[in-house]
């Protein structure tokens, strides 16, 4: 009985991995991501392969910024 | 009469201490290497991150690599195309003819899946190098080329400067991932043997623990799956939970299902990756975004958790609150660990926290954009609310390039407040919560028996990082400190065995705990309209602050 619990189980994961992999992307955030390769995933600012570009782009816009004449 | 056991020195007694001296030697061994990269041109060694799941699971074995063209010395267009294919990479370069001369087009070598490439061209010869992403397969999954501006021939000299790729490469990650999971399992075994454990029976269970981390991992980065923002630690507790609450966790594994350990290790590791020269990045309206709303938020969830749904645990409390307000899964790890909440109580806040930070991610952009809302003043307000940082970046990738870097910044700069919350939480802890209402003030002695070792090195790391290694590695390399410890030390080493530690953890409370347990922990739903209304006071508060810091006090920092 428990292993049928077990493979019920199974299915169940595989049934939601394969949703969620193949089935729609609702909105278009998530399509988005999907293009755009975003690591929507990150759980901390270190796990983002992007942030130092995103850090260094900030830092140059807020650098023109100062720079500006006023 | 004292036992052994009770004669032996708390250092090496104490899972506690256990998991500071693991950190400690994976930074030791971290920072030599970075040293020996960065003085003698040895290669950089890395720990191996899985790559995506495009077409295939065994994708993520091939992983992907970011290469980092660097020409000190000018190059020709057909010099860079040569020096790019000599990289093993699933990329081809080539010189393609054009209208006016030619161009140089880099696509994948796997065209019908479109996220095998990245190119960051722009720092390419001062920015005399353009690249525009071309849809090879229209309609279809997605794939592209990069193609450059029109040069008129491959002999163009386009100055010196740095190409950043990123690709699925050739080489396996097997081999790596292999020799990650036995040093692992080496460096952890001989704390459990010496705490009196099996280090056989440990190691054994240790395989398995380790391979369904590799799956959950595989799993969260399915090309699809990742855009969901539904993170490893998801699939970890979910393949664990099936197994416990089926044919039940068998004895052989349970061994090596140690929870605290992993997660005490990983936290260790995290506060490597907490540098406080990131506090400023955005400026005082960054600041007053990230760290007034944040604590506010913290002591009123706390407060409406304790006093008036009186929650019988305040350990899920704070962990409900840590999520909600400072950076989700990672602050409700942070938490728990430093309260010493239960693994129910962890699991509930993480499944809680990743499905609201979906339905944010969607919701957030499209009512900002409705709202007419300038995007700057969007972003701070999605960055400061939104609990998991990847899912920060996707909400702000929708409102435009300049709204994705703030809401990035200033989830960064929330995310070092994670480790104040825990050395507080931790600290509150000790004299308040776990203290006998009847009993005389504790001295700073029993303080210091009772307070969790591992937050000592938690904060410990960060410090290090912080103030010593990064201005240490600036003045003998000469160049941005925290840049060379980011790459060399926290990118390569600490930051994905902190991964493999935390998903490590979340197999193992899976397979610890059950569904009734779990149960338990509703309490009529009390914890769900903790979050709610927390949420709520956040998203209200968070745009009030970021109003008037970024319209109002600073409304041209930007």
């Amino acid at each position: 009985m428990k292993w049928l619990r077990f493979g019920v189980g199974l299915l169940l994961l595989a049934g939601l991995i394969a949703l969620l992999a193949l089935g729609p992307t609702p909105g278009g955030v998530l399509r988005h991501n999907t293009e755009h390769d975003i690591q929507a995933t990150a759980l901390f600012y270190m796990d983002l392969d992007e942030m130092p570009a995103l850090e260094q782009r900030l830092e140059q816009l807020l650098d023109d910024k100062n720079n500006e004449p006023r | 009469m004292a036992s052994p056991e009770n004669r032996r020195s708390p250092l090496i007694a104490l899972e506690d201490w256990w998991t500071v001296w693991f950190g400690i030697a994976i930074i030791v061994v971290a920072t030599i290497l970075a040293i020996a990269h960065y003085s003698g041109g040895v290669p950089l060694r890395k720990v191996p991150k899985l790559g995506d799941w495009v077409s295939s699971p065994v994708d993520v074995f091939n992983g992907s690599k970011k290469t980092q063209l660097k020409f000190k010395n000018d190059v020709t267009l057909g010099q860079l195309a040569e020096q790019i294919n000599a990289e093993k990479l699933e990329a081809k370069t080539e010189i393609v003819p054009a209208a006016g001369g030619v161009r140089l087009r880099i696509s994948s070598t796997r065209d019908e899946a479109g996220k095998v490439i990245k190119v960051f061209p722009n720092l390419m010869g001062g920015g005399k190098l353009h690249f525009t992403k071309e849809e090879v397969d229209p309609g279809g999954m997605g794939a592209h080329a990069y193609v450059s501006q029109v040069f008129p021939s491959e002999s163009v000299n386009l100055g010196s400067g740095l190409l950043t790729i990123t690709a699925q490469r050739t080489q396996s990650l097997i081999p790596s991932l292999i020799a990650t999971a036995i040093l692992l399992a080496i460096l952890t075994a001989v704390g459990v043997a010496v705490m009196g454990k099996s280090a056989k029976q440990y190691v054994l269970a240790f395989v398995v623990v380790f391979l369904i981390a590799v799956f959950s991992y595989a799993v969260a980065n399915q090309a699809q799956i990742k855009g969901w923002g539904l993170s490893y630690a998801m699939w970890a507790l979910l393949v664990g939970l099936l197994i416990s609450n089926t044919i039940g966790t068998p004895e052989w594994l349970k061994p090596g299902a140690r929870t605290e350990m992993y997660i005490k290790t990983g936290l260790v590791l995290l506060g490597a990756e907490i540098l406080f020269g990131k506090i400023l990045s955005l400026g005082a309206p960054g600041l007053m975004v990230a760290w007034i709303v944040t604590p506010t938020v913290i002591i009123f969830m706390y407060i409406f958790g304790v006093r008036i749904l009186k929650m019988s645990s305040k350990c899920l409390v704070i962990v409900i609150a840590a999520a909600t307000s400072v950076c989700g899964v990672s602050a409700a790890i942070a938490a728990a660990g430093a309260s010493r909440a239960k693994k129910e109580e962890l699991t509930l806040a993480v499944g809680m926290t990743l499905i609201f930070t979906v339905l944010m991610m969607i919701l957030m952009p499209i009512g900002i954009k409705a709202s007419g809302m300038g995007d700057v003043l969007g972003a701070a307000w999605m960055g400061g609310t939104i609990d998991a940082t990847g899912a920060v970046v996707a909400a702000g990738s929708m409102l435009g390039p300049r709204a994705e870097m703030v809401a990035a910044v200033v989830k960064m700069i929330q995310n070092v407040l994670i480790g104040l919350v825990g050395f507080f939480v931790a600290l509150y802890w000790v004299t308040s919560v776990d203290r006998d209402p009847n009993a005389p003030r504790p001295s700073l002695m029993e303080v210091w028996i009772r307070f969790p070792k591992f937050i000592l090195g938690f904060i410990g790391a960060s410090i290090l990082f912080s103030f010593i290694l990064s201005p240490l590695f600036g003045a003998l390399f000469g160049s941005d400190g925290i840049k060379l410890v980011e790459t060399g030390v926290i990118k390569a080493v600490t930051n994905p065995l902190r991964g493999w530690f935390f998903c490590l953890a979340f197999v193992s409370i899976g397979l610890e705990s059950n569904f009734r347990d779990l149960a338990k922990q509703m309490e009529q739903g009390k914890p769900m309209v903790l979050y709610v209304v927390g949420q709520s006071f956040n998203l209200i508060l968070t745009l009030f602050v970021a109003w008037l810091a970024f319209s109002v006090l600073f409304p041209d920092v930007i």
